[in-house]
């Protein structure tokens, strides 16, 4: 036996089949789970794979699209929302992909498409991102699509439960799921039939977007799927059924589960939570007054550990054993030979084999930015600013309290409003329960005289003329107008957004240099101007040389937080 | 040739071919269908009764395009929507026409911009030259234009017990013209397109 043939060989096919899986991006999980969804957003954007043609490409666009309409900025991904709609509408994205996939695995060759949960909470996303702009044609279309048709292996799942009961229990990697997956593609028989999804998202979106549109006839059908699927949702039909709603709140929470391989070579997908599942109801209280309780309305790691929300992929297991064969067997010929030429044939089929193998591990990419629940809230506002306070039971993290949620106007239709609670902690942050709005901005404007944040006051909004004559109230000498404001900020190498067709990146609050108003009512909004924020440091000659001439007077004249309040 | 260099040879022709992923057909509705449906409600417009009759001199007239009603199965962009009722308006015969019969037409600021960002392949020139998107002050519109947007899909298996691999959408585009004051319709034609894809829809 030639040992020195082999060992090379082993280290060869060991160095191959421990490839690396998809890792999530850490920094915007982590970014995301505390709630800072403006540095999340635009960390996303700067990593997000700029190549069409790139196999994450369509992954990258869906961590944006969450991002975006988490930060309350759904214009800036509304291009990404489109795209991702006709990728998500194009068939047989993956068709050509077989032999690639056997060779290179499914990282390597497949587009991402996103398992079909992904593909439904996509539509959502969309659905919500269309529903922020009051957009109901949209809505109703996106959750339409949202309803595809899933694959029931309960038959199949049923004939291999003998298997299951094989299985020592202890076996981490035994987990059930992929056992459970395993057993339906293993039989000879039909190994599933087509149902109706049972998206609950999806049917809840069509019966608000067809009330809106004056469908009743396909709202209460969508409701009545709704309520055989998950009784706990009829306080929600009822609502909708009757109309006292003028304002649907569509609230995310946690971080989707995470997608890794699990058993012989990797070969199955098992989703585990982020966020712990549950099925606490969401408690919203509208203007101090009005207590709404809205159950879960659809979990997504309930969805991920389904059989049916996942795309199978039979060829993994083949593949496995082919490659384990075309190994051992190389390995023999290549240790026993005693002709070079099969020991040549021998390395090379082993050197397959470990190919075959590696490859055929489940590719773990995954959309690590979806919430791991979502909460649909029908709720009455006043013309005008509403406050909402929010906050899932026995959850007390989850705290946040909207204080600028815009009533619709008369006789328009619902509105709707994004929002995502904060993942992490027993405590929610300050920004989240303060209830204030303590800076000027394009929404609820300035309650008073104040400089821009630049030059040392509380403004941050987009300069107008009469606004910059505020600034002259404030202290700005009057020689300076609205062009020279904006020199200022484009001195500073901050992108006034309203005036440029510039992406919002990270606001000049938190650091960044990008000038925009997140839609009032949503997270971002709360998070940006329910704090206080380190004072501005000029960066260019012209903003500090008319900090100097004003004599640093912006601390005197900004407007109290207090007063801003409510407007 | 050595048999290892032909396995070699397959091999690298193998990770070749996958390296250039193509994207399938879906039954979206294209600006190509947007532009058949567009030249198809032009030349109805145009030998329609509500313009036959009139001619230079007759009581002025001011078209506004209004919104855009999806009640798909199929959601639209914004470009998409404007698209439909522009591509109508901003047609050069079409403009030719309805100035000669003494229809101006009014165009919302903010929606003249959308077009000209979100749908860079309608030449908004000619439109321009013609004086049509003046800022019309004072002008108030006494017609608007209307579309709304409808679809029948089929989604089925090419094989018995197989998921869904074939799709097909039958657009309609009702386009109305409404008289402001009365809320008659005045004019109204429909045109459709139907579409077919074949590929799995799940992949």
């Amino acid at each position: 036996m030639c040992l020195w043939r082999v060992i090379p060989v082993i280290a060869l096919c060991v160095a191959m089949t421990s490839c690396s899986s998809y890792q999530p991006d850490g920094d915007v999980l982590r970014l995301t789970a505390d709630g800072d969804y403006g540095a999340a957003r635009v960390l996303a954007a700067d990593r997000a794979v700029s190549d069409p043609d790139d196999r994450s490409y369509m992954l990258d666009r869906m961590k944006m699209l969450t991002l975006g309409l988490a930060d309350g900025v759904p214009d800036s991904v509304e291009g990404v929302a489109d795209r991702l709609y006709d990728f998500l509408r194009t068939q047989g994205v993956n068709a050509d992909a077989g032999v690639a996939t056997f060779f290179v695995g499914e990282g390597g060759a497949r587009i991402w498409k996103g398992e079909p949960y992904e593909q439904a909470m996509a539509y959502a996303s969309i659905a919500a991102l269309d529903g922020t702009r009051g957009d109901w044609g949209n809505v109703r279309a996106s959750a339409t699509n949202a309803l595809f048709l899933v694959r029931d292996f309960s038959e199949a799942i049923e004939r291999g439960r003998g298997e299951l009961r094989s299985v020592p229990p202890d076996d981490a990697l035994a987990d059930r799921q992929a056992i459970a997956a395993d057993a339906a593609v293993r039989s000879d028989e039909p190994d599933f039939v087509l149902v109706d999804s049972d998206f609950e998202l999806g049917y809840a979106l069509q019966a608000v977007s067809n009330d809106q549109l004056g469908l009743a006839q396909e709202r209460d059908e969508a409701l009545e799927r709704l309520l055989v699927l998950a009784p706990r949702l009829e306080q929600f039909a009822d609502e909708i059924r009757s109309g006292a709603y003028n304002a649907v709140l569509y609230v995310d929470y946690g971080l989707g589960p995470r997608k890794i391989g699990a058993g012989p070579n990797q070969v199955f997908a098992v989703f585990q939570p982020r966020t712990s599942p549950g099925l606490e109801p969401l408690r919203a209280i509208v203007n101090q007054s009005t207590t709404v309780e809205a159950q879960v309305m659809t979990d997504v790691v309930r969805m991920a550990q389904d059989v049916r929300w996942n795309d199978l992929e039979q060829m993994r297991r083949a593949k496995g054993a082919l490659g384990t064969a075309l190994l051992a067997g190389g390995l023999t010929a290549l240790a026993v030979a005693d002709n070079e030429w099969v020991a040549l044939g021998g390395a090379i089929a082993a050197v397959i084999g470990g190919m075959v193998k590696s490859s055929a591990a489940v590719d773990t990419r995954h959309c690590e930015t979806l919430p791991q629940r979502t909460y649909i809230v029908p709720v009455t506002l006043q013309p005008g600013f509403n406050s909402i306070e929010l906050e899932i039971a026995g959850r007390p993290g989850t705290r946040l309290i909207l204080p600028t949620v815009p009533g619709p106007a008369a006789r328009a239709p619902a509105s709707m409003h994004y929002v995502r609670l904060v993942a992490d902690g027993s405590v929610p942050p300050s920004w989240a329960v303060s209830g204030e709005v303590r800076y000027a901005n394009d929404a609820t404007g300035s309650a008073g005289p104040t400089l821009p944040y630049i030059l040392g006051g509380r403004c941050v909004r987009t300069p107008t003329r009469s606004i910059v004559r505020e600034y002259h109230e404030a202290g700005l000498p009057r020689r300076y107008l609205l062009a020279d404001v904006l020199e200022m900020y484009r001195a500073e190498g901050i992108d006034v957004v309203g005036y440029t067709d510039a992406a919002p990146g990270l606001h000049v609050l938190e650091g960044g240099r990008s000038l925009y108003t997140p839609l009032p009512g949503s997270t971002g909004f709360a998070r940006l101007y329910g704090r206080e924020h380190p004072s501005y440091s000029s960066r260019s000659e012209l903003v500090g040389r008319v900090r100097a001439e004003m004599g640093e007077v912006a601390d005197s004249a900004v407007t109290q937080p207090d007063a801003m309040q409510g407007e | 040739m050595r048999v290892h260099q032909c396995m070699l040879i397959a091999l690298l022709g193998t990770l070749a071919a996958c390296s250039a992923p193509s994207l399938r057909p879906s039954t979206l509705y294209s600006a190509a269908d947007m532009q058949i449906i567009a030249s198809d409600v032009v030349q109805s417009l145009a030998v329609s009764d509500f313009l036959v009759g009139r001619n230079e001199r007759s009581d002025p007239i001011v078209l506004q395009p209004d919104r855009m009603w999806n009640l798909s199965n199929e959601r639209l962009s914004q470009a998409d929507k404007l698209a439909a009722v522009t591509r109508v308006l901003y047609d050069r015969g079409m403009q030719e026409l309805l100035a000669a019969k003494n229809v101006a037409i009014l165009y919302p600021l903010k929606d003249r911009w959308r077009v000209e960002h979100l749908t860079p392949e309608i030449d908004v020139d000619p439109f321009r030259d013609a004086g049509l998107d003046r800022p019309s002050s004072g002008l108030r519109p006494t017609h608007l234009l209307q579309a709304q947007f409808n679809s029948v899909t089929r989604t089925a298996a090419s094989r018995e017990g197989q998921a869904s691999d074939t799709r097909t959408d039958l657009f309609s585009v009702d386009y109305t013209i409404v008289e402001v004051d009365s809320r008659r319709i005045v004019w109204a034609a429909t045109s459709q397109v139907k579409r077919f894809a074949h590929g799995s829809l799940i992949d």
